[in-house]
Formats: structure tokens, sequence, C-alpha cells
């Protein structure tokens, strides 16, 4: 416990007060905690110090996905509640210089945790990192409120689907009349070929109904479960088209100006790969 | 939730989410004609909670309010740092008042105009929204609605008088929610599964709506909703 505590005492590497970013959605299961766990994994590659909070009282999954849970000893409701010290708190992921994670706690529920607690805990988080992100929960009641209450900045989670556009539009007026600036969004599991076909919002169609910024857009991937059954953020290791839009998002947020990847060359590519593999097993 | 109305001419709801200069360049792109109001009528801003900068109010006086020649009677702002700043210019801050109220009084001094004014008609006016309406949203007023944007499926308008979204009409609208009949509803581009016209409920379905995804009024006529394609913007060049 020492070895931690005289590594996080160490500051952000820019030495000034870091960025708190909320990644939200409204609807369950578009990918805010893949995103959250892989964009904070790319920055941390990238040389920064980057904190992943929880804010899923209640149903902790970044543990999970990040390949942590093993580690967990307190959360951040025990922080709040004075049971123990942040930097006990605090999960350092080995694999990468510079990136951590603050649990959420599961025996809770969100009541547990009120917003004035949470900018309290972003206020104690804020001169020790780069990145705050705090994974939200879906719906717009108290978890969210509570998540992004501490946060300056918001990414938006939707998939080309109309009832996630438009929770992610309810999101977006919600986030507006709470003053956080930017608002960007990221179109998660998008399918080119499926676009092509007229069957899936296209870009342009959600961008036209959100009227915001885009980030990036992920590539549906097959990758993505693998990496979340293996605890390992595909940022980390695996190069797949997620894995590259993960990076370039992270990227953009550095204000790097990365362009957009060509979703369909990369459909063509996996379809390229699938004929290969099928033939391959032909051989043998 | 109780009827937001103006009585004094329009109330512009300025979105927040515009930095200075794109909140100035967007209302510079407005033609003055728009502005043009009755002589006993004005303008109230609403600058919901932004943060105005002295900057700011110069510019719009000086680009805005006189360049265009707008009667602005009321700089409205949550935002207290901000009336601050505006009430030490010496611009009022505060909702006009309603011209009915302003009539009676005179009705109390004058007596020998008070049938005159009595018989002028109440005119709740006009909201003027310069945002799309995100699901969740929902303004109710008494009187008419300008929507410069889009009404999202999900958010919703009742309007004692008439409604116009200039941008994709998702949403639900309701014209003449408290019963008039003279009122209609234009949309840039109709798509919307249901209408409320005064007491009227409409379907419209993409495949047997001829006006679906195009520019179009709906009225009532005779009881009855008709629904119109804009055929003569086709040839218009906007450039």
């Amino acid at each position: 416990m020492s070895d931690l505590n005289t590594e996080i005492k160490s500051s952000s590497s820019s030495g000034s007060l870091a960025r708190v970013i909320v990644t939200t959605s409204g609807k369950g299961g578009v990918g805010k905690t893949t995103s959250t766990a892989n964009i904070a994994a790319a920055l941390a590659k990238f040389g920064k110090k980057v904190v992943a909070v929880d804010a899923d009282v209640g149903l902790r999954n970044l543990d999970v996905i990040m390949g942590l849970e093993n580690r967990v000893v307190y959360n951040f409701i025990d922080v709040i509640e004075g049971t123990c010290k942040l930097n006990q708190a605090l999960v350092k992921d080995k694999r990468v210089q510079g990136l951590y994670l603050l649990p959420a706690a599961q025996t809770r529920t969100k009541d547990a945790v009120n917003p004035e607690q949470m900018v309290d805990l972003c206020n104690q988080l804020k001169p020790e990192f780069d990145f705050i992100f705090l994974d939200c929960p879906a719906g717009i009641e108290g978890g969210f409120r509570n998540a992004a209450a501490g946060a300056d900045e918001a990414l938006v989670v939707t998939t080309p689907e109309i009832p996630a556009v438009r929770d992610a539009d309810r999101i977006i007026g919600m986030l507006e009349s709470m003053g956080k600036s930017p608002i960007r969004l990221i179109i998660n599991r998008l399918r080119p070929n499926m676009v092509q076909d007229g069957d899936m919002l296209a870009k342009d169609d959600i961008l036209d109904v959100l009227s915001i910024d885009l980030i990036g857009v992920v590539p549906e991937d097959e990758n993505v479960i693998r990496a979340t059954n293996n605890g390992e953020p595909m940022t980390m290791t695996l190069d797949s088209p997620a894995a590259q839009a993960y990076l370039n998002i992270a990227e953009r947020l550095l204000g790097h100006d990365v362009p957009l990847m060509d979703l369909e060359s990369y459909a063509s590519r996996g379809l390229i790969s699938k004929i290969k593999k099928f033939f391959s097993r032909k051989r043998h | 939730m109780k009827p937001d109305t103006t009585h004094y001419g329009m109330k512009y709801i300025l979105p927040e989410n515009l930095n200075d200069d794109e909140l100035l360049g967007l209302l510079a792109g407005i033609p003055s004609d728009v502005y043009k109001l009755p002589e006993n009528q004005g303008v109230a801003l609403d600058f919901q909670t932004r943060k105005c900068s002295s900057e700011l109010i110069i510019q719009m006086l000086r680009e805005i309010v006189w360049e265009k020649n707008i009667r602005v009677i009321a700089w409205l702002c949550q935002n207290e740092e901000s009336r601050k700043l505006l009430r030490s210019a010496g611009l009022s801050t505060q909702e006009p008042e309603p011209e009915e109220k302003k009539s009676l009084k005179q009705v109390n001094q004058i007596p020998e105009q008070k049938n005159i004014i009595l018989k002028e008609k109440k005119y709740p006016g006009w909201k003027v929204i310069f945002n799309s309406l995100r699901s969740g949203q929902r303004i109710e007023t008494e009187g008419d609605v300008l929507v410069w944007g889009h009404l999202n499926a999900g958010a919703e308008i009742v309007a004692g008088g008439s409604i116009i979204v200039a941008g994709k009409l998702h949403g639900i609208v309701h014209a003449g929610g408290y019963g008039r009949k003279d009122i209609f509803v234009w949309s840039g581009c109709f798509e919307t599964p249901q209408i409320r016209l005064a007491n009227k409920l409409c379907y419209a379905d993409p495949d047997s709506t001829t006006c679906w995804s195009k520019c179009a009024l709906i009225t009532l006529e005779d009881g009855t909703p008709v629904i119109r394609e804009n055929k003569f913007f086709k040839n218009l060049s906007l450039g």
C-alpha cells in the first residue's frame, strides 16, 4: 500500500487540473463502460495520467472490463463516507503507466451518494490527474445526475438505433441545461454494410438529429466482446477497427486533428480476412 | 405547467450553446423585417443562463439592436452577474408588463376612451425559439410558436395559436390547444406520425402521406385537417 501511496502522490503530468468528462447515453447497453475503459487506457498509453471512476453504484462493471476486479478492496463510497483514504481506493493498472480505476460499490444503491459529494470527490482527484472519466449509469435519474454533477465535459454514446438516438437527445438536453460543455458524440457499433443497405441510421442522420460535435465513430467489432471477457481494454494491445477508433477518439480529446476512419474499407478488409480464414480452414 | 405568454410582442429565447460570436451571427442573419412589430409592442431578449460580458452587450446594441432598429423592451437573464451588468447600463431586466394591464391603467385615467380600449383584442404574441427542441422538452403557450430549428422526437409544443417548425418536425405539436380553430402548422420537413389541431387528432403514415419529408402546411378547414405540400419553393434559389 505504501508504494501505491507514493505513486499516486505524484501530480498530473501537465501540472494543471484534470479535465473531468462524464460518459453517458441515457439508454443502457450502448457501450458507455467499454468506451470509458478504452479511451482511458488509450490516453494513458499517450502518457497522460487518467482515472476511470465507476459512477454506476450497485451495478459496477468497469472493474471487470478493465480486468481489475480482483484488486478492488475499497470503493469511492468508502472514500466519501471516510472509511478509507482516496489513495487506498484507487486501483493502479500495472499494464499501462498512469491508468487508475476508482471502483463503485456493488452492495449499495445510487442513493448512497449525492451530487455535492461527487463534486467533492472530483475536486480531490483533479490535482492528481490529467483526465477523470466518470462512467455514468443508464437512465436520467439520480445516478445520472450524480455522475454529471462532477463533470465539466461530456461524451454521449449512442448506437445507430432510433431508441438510443432519442435517449441520447434527451440526455444532451439535460446536459446542456446543466451547463456542461463541450458535449461530444460517440457513435458506437456502426455497421457500414447495414448503413449502405439502408437498414441502419447513417452517421449524418444521427448528427442531423442530435446537432452536437462528433468525436468518433466506432464500428461493430467482435474483438470488443473478446476484450470485454478477457478484461483487457482493446486500446492496450489489440489491433482492431474498434481499438483504432478509440485511439483516434483519445487523440481528438487531446486536441489532435485526426480524420474519421474509412469504415467501408475496414468492413471490406474484414470480409477479405473472413474469406481467407474460410479457405485456410478448408486447406487444413 | 403554467402557460408562458407574452403580451408585449415577441420573446426571443437565445440559445445557450452558442458562443458570443455565433450568437451575434445568428441574430445578424435574421432579416430586419422579422423584428418589425406594431408600435405598442417590443422584443424581450432572453439570454437564459448565459453569462453576458460587457463586450457582448455593446456588440448586441451596436450590431443588432441599433443596426436593425429593434425596439428591445427587456433584457432577461437568469445569471445574477449579467443582470447586474445590464441594470448598471440602465437596461430593463424585468419581464415587460402585459399590454392588457397597461391598457387598464389608461382606462382608469381616461374614462372616455374606455370602450375603445376594451374592444382591442388581446394578442398573446409569438414565442420564438432559436434552438432545436430535444426529446423531453416541452413548450406551452397561449400564443403562437416559431421554432428556428428541429422539433425532435419526444419533444412537444402546445400552443393556443399556430406553430411553425422551420426544421424537421418529428415531435408532437398541438396548435389551437385552447380551442382556437383559425390556426395552422407549418413545417420545413414534415415527418411526424401524429399532429393535433384544436380538438382534432390526426395520424400521418410515411407510406400514404404525400407530404412526408416535405415542406408542408397543415390547416383546419371546416373542421377537417388539410395538409398541403409547399411546391412553390422548389424552384426558388435562396443563394
